[in-house]
């Protein structure tokens, strides 16, 4: 059974089609990891899977209705998705960016409620901002802005949660403790999808993993059976060894470029379709 | 709980617009006594000349000025709220200018026009301004290109209404003082007929400001969070050129109170619109009294144009404000 299926999608930019025929299923209660390389369609999968890119063909469904069906607000209550790159609005307070994300659940002039304090308090918690929230947006570093943006995604309180590179303008520690959130959340029964820049936190955290590779779904499934070095040097283009972790046992991956291939570090410059 | 302690700063913002109000009855060609305006305010004899001044000519001209430089302050937010730009407000977006090429073509050339079509000309010319300025504007939020498009469609109209007056002599010389912007003449009649416009336009803002607040987030945040964005904009939209032709109807296009009403509501205020709005609204009509006092006193016994000295002070604020962005 899965919550969101995603059924022959094809997706049209500046007439280029980024997205060909995906078919994907995300189980419930689940963290799913969208990898591949850049510009191989991650990041547009994501926006159609929150209902933001209105597809060629093909469909979106939601426990089982179509999200073009659905309007924006009835959307909001059920799936939140924070993307990229959002703007950070000058002389915003933190609470009042966090205030926003009740915005789906909030009637039209309808007062606060101790349910909207409480879904607040909560994502305040979740990502350790509590010392913040009367500050200015302008003046929190990156990191700290990042766990105000994941924080408002959390204060939307939905079972489906997307996130897009979270981990971006994190420290290590932020990420490890991003990444820890996520598996809360997930024991807390919501279902969650991301897109992970290092392969190896991906495969530690993700139940499931969807490989993509130009437009395509190049394979699709459990971490256990998707995360081998065959796959992963198919879809990423390079040649991959598999070490066990001395600690865990889990699998790790070291990449190493194939002698013809370009250089990766040439390849992070392009922005991710 | 937090606005109680806004309450202060709203009181002192009252205060100052009644004390503004009351300047404005004294003050004048023929000044007068505070006993005299107190007296006609409280018991007004109808023979008293002096009176006479203040209930037959101040005071519908104090209520006119209010009306619009309200409206003005409401229509600036709204606008700086709606494209995410500072600059943004009715006079420099051309929207005053497209309504007032409407009023005058329709009153000058359409045979058998009355007074009372003109609202209705006015929010036409309004609605036609706005179409032309977020036509060319792009998509992009706070852009440049905006204010580039408004200037634009304002340098478009007003070249438009000044070729018609000068084919129409007797125009130029009806409309001259209307077209930089005027409280100068009997306005009551006016007032009352765009009276509505702008309690229809005020209750559309209010019941926007949830979305409003969201909004600042970027209409692509707005939309993750469940808002409409186009029947938000296509409604703010419509309150946006209610206020700017209501105001136009009234007393001529009048520029930069709508620019500058918001900011300082910021500067006292900061960017919540349950504060913002009542702000802007209350601090537009404060301005537009002080400006029109000052048309009044300037050159003695001769007044100026009120449009004329809102432009006056207006346009080194708005450079202050586009250098302190360039920066």
């Amino acid at each position: 059974m899965a919550i969101l299926e995603v059924q022959g999608l094809k997706v049209m930019r500046g007439g280029r089609t980024i997205l060909h025929d995906i078919n994907a299923r995300i189980a419930p209660g689940c963290v799913t990891a969208l990898i591949g390389p850049n510009g191989s369609g991650k990041s547009t999968l994501m926006a159609a899977m929150a209902g933001m890119l209105p597809p060629a063909q093909g469909r979106v469904m939601l426990n089982g209705t179509d999200l073009a069906k659905r309007s924006r607000r009835d959307l909001a209550r059920e799936l939140s998705f924070l993307p990229q790159q959002l703007l950070a609005p000058d002389g915003l307070t933190l609470r009042e960016l966090l205030v926003q994300g009740r915005f789906p659940r909030r009637g039209w002039l309808k007062a606060w409620t101790p349910r909207d304090e409480e879904a607040v308090t909560r994502a305040v918690a979740l990502c350790d901002l509590s010392g913040l929230m009367d500050r200015r947006l302008d003046s929190l570093s990156g990191g700290q802005l990042q766990r105000g943006w994941i924080a408002m995604t959390l204060a939307q309180d939905t079972p489906v949660i997307l996130l897009d590179e979270p981990t971006t303008f994190l420290d290590i520690a932020s990420q490890l403790s991003l990444l820890d959130l996520l598996a809360n959340l997930r024991k807390d029964g919501r279902t969650i999808i991301t897109i992970l820049h290092d392969l190896n936190q991906t495969a530690q955290y993700a139940d499931q993993l969807i490989l993509m590779r130009d437009g395509h779904v190049a394979a699709q499934g459990p971490t256990s059976e998707v995360f081998t070095a065959q796959t992963i040097g198919q879809v990423f283009s390079v040649g991959a060894r598999m070490l066990p972790d001395p600690v865990t046992g889990r699998q790790i991956c070291l990449p190493a470029s194939l002698p013809p291939a370009p250089s990766s570090s040439a390849d992070q410059m392009q922005s991710d379709g | 709980m937090a606005d109680l302690r806004h309450i202060p700063a709203f009181l002192a913002l009252a205060l100052g617009l009644a004390i503004a109000g009351l300047f404005h009855l004294r003050l004048g060609a023929s000044p007068l006594s505070w006993a005299e305006v107190w007296g006609a305010v409280t018991a007004w004899q109808p023979e008293n000349p002096a009176h006479n001044i203040v209930i037959e000519m101040r005071l519908p001209r104090l209520l006119s000025a209010l009306t619009v430089g309200a409206a003005l302050g409401l229509a600036g937010a709204l606008m700086q709220g709606l494209t995410g730009n500072p600059l943004a407000e009715p006079g420099l977006l051309g929207i005053n200018s497209g309504a007032a090429f409407f009023v005058v073509t329709g009153l000058l050339l359409v045979p058998g026009s009355t007074l009372s079509m003109l609202p209705w000309l006015a929010i036409a010319g309004a609605i036609c301004a706005a179409l032309c300025v977020v036509l060319n504007a792009g998509r992009a939020v706070g852009s440049a290109r905006l204010i580039l498009a408004g200037v634009m469609t304002g340098a478009l109209f007003s070249a438009l209404t000044i070729g018609i007056l000068i084919l129409d002599q007797q125009g130029i010389e009806t409309l001259r003082r209307w077209l930089t912007g005027s409280l100068a003449f009997e306005s009551a009649g006016m007032r009352q007929m765009v009276t509505p416009f702008i309690l229809l336009a005020a209750v559309i803002a209010v019941a926007n400001i949830p979305a409003l607040n969201l909004f600042r987030l970027g209409d692509q945040a707005a939309g993750l969070m469940g808002l409409n964005v186009a029947r938000f904009r296509l409604t703010l939209l419509l309150a946006i050129v209610l206020l700017a032709g209501a105001s136009v109807a009234t007393a001529g296009p009048i520029g930069f109170v709508g620019l500058v009403a918001p900011h300082l509501a910021r500067l006292i205020f900061g960017t919540d619109y349950r504060l913002l709005l009542p702000a802007a609204t209350l601090i537009g009509a404060g301005l537009l009294v002080l400006g029109d006092i000052l048309a009044r006193l300037a050159v003695r016994p001769l007044e100026l144009n009120t449009g004329i000295v809102t432009a006056i002070i207006g346009a080194p604020v708005f450079i202050f404000l586009v250098v302190r962005r360039v920066k």
